[in-house]
């Protein structure tokens, strides 16, 4: 069935990339382009022409509105919001090294109250739809358990707070029927075989699978890799 | 004599882990956010030659830059630092980014600004976290910038640890439990520990080594491990 979707981020490579293959695969896409990213606005109208593509400033509330607006006067409802957001300073090393703090700020803002805004402003349109699915691309290195990383503060401190963003908004917001993806991609998946591709798992619906243990996952919130290992928070 | 320094002491958890240091024959650097609010002062008098208060606002990069200067000024090794400083607002945007810059950045601020006298010490950070920076227990349903600001400085602690673990600094990642503090303003009705309470347990647990130092783990007030 065809699905309106709206990907925010689009200028992240993992975003581009489901762009293509939600287009190819005839779902009604729109796309939201941060970070002033001018290119990824002129590919993806060279590469998917029916997809209407927005520059949005997380900064300005009234870029992701109207985004929203456009989305409800064409098809009256949204589908799946599918976020992405990849912001990192432009130096951000060590502890020790003493960082811009400004800096850090300015792309924690980006990132969460971006992702924070986006969801937000898309929630009622989602409310209008059946799917009411809300997905996130993300890594494996915001996992608190897992990161063995030492630098790129800004960066990862903003991963952890979406997760517990979409926790939060997932207690929330389940009881009204609202599902979550929370997936990891990794630039290594190139070429090789992945058990779960970023577009089959935010759009397949674990509820509807024969297996218990599938559909329960709807009743968590999950972090999932392109091998469908659970990555920890 | 060893020496301590402690962000967000004016009242709370604060400062009633500024008593058991004194306490303890600590000298103690607390860090005073509200000169209006006198209890500082008034264990001050108590111990005037332990206790320094420090002018401290963790949010200020300039602040923590001239509360470093103070401290140096007095000693040339600072063994334990303690980022307690917190605040909890509403969910606005601007509230988000307020509570992350004391919550999250603050510490990040405190850890590498202080981190020169550190070294030679018993070099050991610690941090008050809190059960509403567990993503895995999150039952919340609002909320959102403080406990993404807490989830944010887990991960802060992680990429410090991951950096200074190797260079022999242990980490204290802390919940104080539910304290009857004064993080709405005046100090609470409702919780279920007192402030003392929490900071004893604190206190011992800042002190004290473990035998699983390799391993940053959230840990609270009854002792227990909390997930991430
Ligand atoms: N109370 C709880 O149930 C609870 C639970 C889990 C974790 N915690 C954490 O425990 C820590 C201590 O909190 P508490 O319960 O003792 O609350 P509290 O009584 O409000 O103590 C926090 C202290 O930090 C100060 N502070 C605020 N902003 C600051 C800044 N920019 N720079 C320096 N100091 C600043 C506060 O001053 P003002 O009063 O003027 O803001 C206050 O004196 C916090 O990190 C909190 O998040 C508390």
């Amino acid at each position: 069935m065809t699905k309106i979707i709206f990907v925010y981020g689009a200028e992240n490579p993992a975003a581009r990339k489901l762009i293509e293959d939600f287009y190819r695969d005839g779902h009604r896409v729109y796309a939201g382009v941060t970070g002033n990213n001018k290119e990824t606005i002129e590919a993806i109208r060279k590469n998917c022409q029916d997809v209407t593509a927005f520059m949005i400033n997380p900064a300005d509330i009234s870029s992701v509105k109207k985004a929203a607006d456009y989305i409800r006067e064409k098809e009256g409802h949204l589908d799946i919001l599918v976020l992405s957001s990849e912001k990192r300073c432009t130096d951000d090393g060590e502890i020790g090294k003493i960082h811009d703090y400004e800096e850090i700020m300015k792309v924690y803002d980006f990132n969460v109250n971006g992702v924070f805004k986006t969801i937000q402003t898309f929630l009622p349109l989602l409310r209008l739809g059946n799917t009411k699915r809300i997905a996130f691309l993300n890594r494996a290195e915001s996992s608190i358990n897992w990161c063995l990383n030492t630098v790129n503060y800004a960066y990862h401190m903003s991963l952890a707070s979406i997760n517990m963003m979409l926790k939060i908004y997932f207690n929330a917001l389940r009881p009204e029927g609202f599902t979550f993806r929370n997936y990891c991609w990794d630039e290594d998946e190139n070429g090789k075989r992945l058990i779960m591709p970023a577009r089959d798992y935010i759009l397949r619906d674990f509820y509807n699978e024969p297996h218990e243990a599938f559909r329960s996952e709807e009743n968590r919130l999950v972090m999932r890799d392109s091998f469908h290992r659970e990555i920890p928070w | 004599m060893k020496t301590v320094l402690i962000t967000g002491a004016d009242r709370g958890v604060g400062l009633l882990c500024v008593n058991c240091f004194l306490k303890d024959g600590w000298t103690v650097f607390a860090g005073q956010y509200m000169p209006e609010w006198k209890q500082l002062e008034k264990t001050k008098a108590l111990y005037p030659k332990q206790l320094f208060l420090i002018p401290l606002d963790v949010s200020d990069t300039e602040s923590v830059k001239r509360a470093y200067s103070a401290v140096a000024e007095k000693i040339d090794v600072l063994d334990i630092l303690i980022n307690n400083a917190g605040i909890i607002k509403d969910d606005s945007y601007e509230s988000v980014l307020d509570t992350f810059n004391v919550n999250a950045l603050g510490p990040v601020r405190m850890v590498e600004t202080f981190l020169p006298l550190m070294d030679k010490g018993m070099k050991r950070l610690c941090f008050v976290s809190s059960e509403a920076g567990s993503i895995t227990a999150a039952h919340r349903t609002d909320n959102f910038a403080y406990c993404m600001s807490k989830t944010a400085l887990n991960m802060a602690v992680r990429l410090m640890f991951n950096s200074l673990r190797p260079r022999g600094y242990t980490f204290r990642l802390y919940h104080p439990g539910w304290v009857k503090s004064y993080m709405s303003g005046r100090k609470s009705e409702v919780g279920i520990y007192e402030p003392e309470e929490t900071a004893v347990c604190a206190f011992s647990q800042f002190v004290g080594d473990r035998g699983w130092e390799d391993a940053l783990v959230l840990t609270d007030v009854n002792n227990v491990a909390w997930p991430f």
